[in-house]
């Protein structure tokens, strides 16, 4: 089990997020926290990368609010907005409550949740992120753009490994 | 009109935790992301801190019993404003719990939808 930053190139970004993902996927269940692109994009561009959506569980932060009565959507739930911290860290215990086997928690992007929280916030949900899959025993790959990396430095103290 | 030490003492304490009520409400909503409702329901500790100092007041004979005008809709105002402002925060809070259990429940239904589908 580790907790991984990675820190991807801000123009190759998506490509290395794919990739990620599509290593990742390949022998666990894979908890995809976005906050950068709404879900539908995702599952269609899996879906051109020959990704099997099978393997991935999607919490979209990034499509903005739930119409109330809205059908549930297989394999996503979705978040209000990036702001909604308490509500993104229920949906994640609650979906590592659930599931069982080998799972990684990929979490796109600490440079989006700077854009909407402060950093020592983010500090905080990290923190709490990591030492949450320690406990369980699961990895978790943190994504952020190297553009931002001079904000994440106190997060990089947080992590076991950071990547670039 | 005179009033009794232990009606005097008894008042005085209630302002005492009032405030300090007041004073944890507020350093709670610090911390809490209900920030709306959290807010709402320390207004309403402070105005009951309010209330009550205005009320030891009376006792202390600092403040004359106000009967007529403007002093006497204030007296009569302030319980009811407390009692709005008391009822909108746990509304929002309410509101916000409402929501996190949703949530939970979103989790459950789109993790069986995934297993029925596979």
């Amino acid at each position: 089990m580790t907790v991984t930053l990675y820190l991807l190139e801000a123009k190759n970004y998506f490509k290395g997020l794919l990739a990620l993902a599509k290593r990742q996927s390949a022998d666990n269940l894979v908890i995809w926290l976005t906050l950068t692109r709404p879900f539908v994009q995702l599952r269609d561009a899996l879906d051109f990368a020959g990704i099997p959506p099978k393997r991935i569980f999607f919490i979209d932060a990034s499509s903005g609010p739930v119409p109330r009565g809205a059908q549930p959507t297989e394999n996503c739930i979705f978040i209000e907005s990036p702001q909604d911290i308490v509500g993104m860290t229920i949906a994640i215990s609650e979906t590592l409550s659930l599931t069982h086997g080998k799972r990684v928690l990929l979490v796109d992007s600490l440079n989006t949740l700077l854009a909407f929280q402060s950093s020592d916030i983010v500090e905080q949900f990290t923190n709490v992120l990591a030492n949450k899959a320690r406990t369980l025993g699961i990895d978790v790959a943190f994504l952020a753009s190297d553009v931002g990396s001079k904000k994440l430095g106190s997060i990089e103290a947080l992590v076991d490994e950071v990547k670039e | 009109m005179t009033h009794s030490p232990e009606a005097i003492a008894i008042t005085a304490i209630g302002v005492l935790f009032t405030i300090i009520g007041a004073v944890l409400s507020l350093r709670i909503y610090r911390y809490t992301r209900m920030r709306r409702g959290w807010l709402a329901v320390t207004i309403a500790l402070f105005l009951l801190a309010v209330e009550h100092l205005l009320d030891l007041s009376v006792v202390l004979d600092f403040i004359p019993h106000q009967e007529h005008g403007i002093g006497a809709i204030v007296f009569a105002a302030l319980p009811l404003l407390i009692a709005i402002t008391l009822t909108v925060g746990l509304f929002s809070l309410l509101k916000e719990f409402r929501r996190f259990g949703d949530i939970a429940d979103r989790v459950v239904t789109a993790l069986r939808t995934k297993k029925k589908r596979r």
